[in-house]
């Protein structure tokens, strides 16, 4: 692939989360009225030698998850309803709690079933409007807080910040550890 | 061995014990949420000679090692945990398999070795192994006779999840076995992962 100059086009949200939920299909959240915010969180740990004083001659990967900024203008009211109830761990309707300290993902794969005991987490996809590279984020939540719902005679601009992190079911992936663990992807789920 | 940064990546604890128990294959324990940390501990008595005061030894006589073994569960097997925390209470008389039995204590003065060689059936240690992943370059660690020695073993329950932060003591133990007991050899650790 040479150097362009790289325009996405207009960028439509889709989500698809658990198999028992209200989005458990691929569903449309919207459209947003400015750019999409991706950024991404690298963690690395600096190794201190006295030799080098301050400055590390050597530097950890230690992983790294997402944060993905967007105001929807054009949206579903019950999708987004129902993404807030999982980011509760699963709240059994919009407005409610889930269960204190319930787990999101529950050792569960992708979109597993379970009711307040299955994967909360969601696809969070980015379909350019022109073609380009799509984006996927396979284990995201709803993390803004606090969340912001402007209502007034004007349209509704609703800022919201996702969280995406490299879930695993089993953290220790036969030995391989956060080794190929997915935090997203360029292909849109289905 | 030239020199390098020594890392030995994330570590599954795996542990195996006695014949007819849950944990006579190798099992998986779990996973931690910060490093284990091994503290070996070696015990030594000083010597005095009258011609060199009462504060330094003319020599210094060396008297085995004991290692602690520092682990914080976060992701782990709670089945697995509890048949070892039987087995550090003396290991249950009531039946074979000392599942869900955890909090059942056998008899004081009951002997956690009993003379027998380990994975024997009447030897209540544990063999602890320290597994690291496929991409890294260091050896298991495993101490084949070790027990949970309460300092700590603290299991927090409520709603953020549970840390179980516990400790292994690992001793060089020597079976009976038609020899006499001697510390000669005995093996506090050793890189060989049991099977």
């Amino acid at each position: 692939m040479g150097r362009t100059y790289y325009t996405n086009g207009p960028t439509m949200v889709l989500v698809k989360g658990r198999a028992d939920s209200a989005i458990g299909a691929l569903s449309q959240l919207g459209l947003t009225d400015s750019p999409i915010r991706i950024d991404i969180d690298y963690k690395n740990l600096e190794i201190q030698v006295d030799a080098y004083g301050q400055v590390p001659p050597e530097v950890q990967g230690m992983g790294m998850l997402a944060r993905i900024q967007m105001t929807l203008v054009h949206f579903d009211a019950t999708v987004l309803a129902t993404c807030i109830q999982e980011a509760n761990a699963g709240a059994p309707a919009e407005g409610q709690l889930g269960m204190a300290g319930q787990l999101m993902g529950n050792g569960l794969p992708r979109f597993g079933a379970g009711g307040a005991n299955g994967n909360h987490y969601i696809g969070l996809n980015l379909q350019s409007a022109i073609g380009n590279q799509p984006w996927c984020f396979l284990y995201s939540m709803l993390a803004n807080n606090p969340a912001q719902f402007p209502l007034g005679a004007e349209r509704s601009l609703v800022p919201l910040t996702w969280l995406a992190i490299p879930y695993s079911a089993d953290p220790w992936n036969a030995g391989q550890a956060s080794y190929g663990a997915t935090l997203y992807s360029h292909v849109l789920d289905q | 061995m030239a020199r390098s940064f020594v890392v030995y990546g994330p570590m599954l604890v795996k542990v195996k014990g006695r014949f007819g128990s849950a944990l006579a294959n190798l099992q998986e324990l779990g996973l931690t949420d910060q490093e284990i940390r091994v503290t070996p501990r070696g015990t030594y008595r000083d010597i005095k000679v009258d011609d060199y005061g009462d504060q330094i030894p003319a020599e210094v006589m060396w008297n085995l090692a004991d290692c602690r073994i520092r682990i914080r569960l976060v992701h782990y097997d709670a089945v697995i945990l509890n048949a070892c925390i039987a087995e550090a209470f003396g290991g249950n008389t009531a039946g074979v398999n000392n599942l869900g039995l955890d909090g059942v204590l056998n008899a004081g003065g009951t002997l956690m070795g009993n003379g027998y060689p380990l994975f024997n059936a009447k030897n209540k240690f544990i063999s602890l192994n320290l597994i690291p992943t496929n991409n890294s370059s260091q050896k298991p660690y495993r101490f084949p006779t070790t027990y949970l020695d309460s300092q700590p073993l603290d299991i927090p329950l409520g709603s953020e999840r549970t840390i179980v932060d516990l400790s292994f003591r690992a001793i060089p133990y020597g079976s009976l076995a038609n020899v006499e007991v001697t510390s000669l050899n005995k093996v506090l650790w050793d890189h060989t992962a049991d099977s």
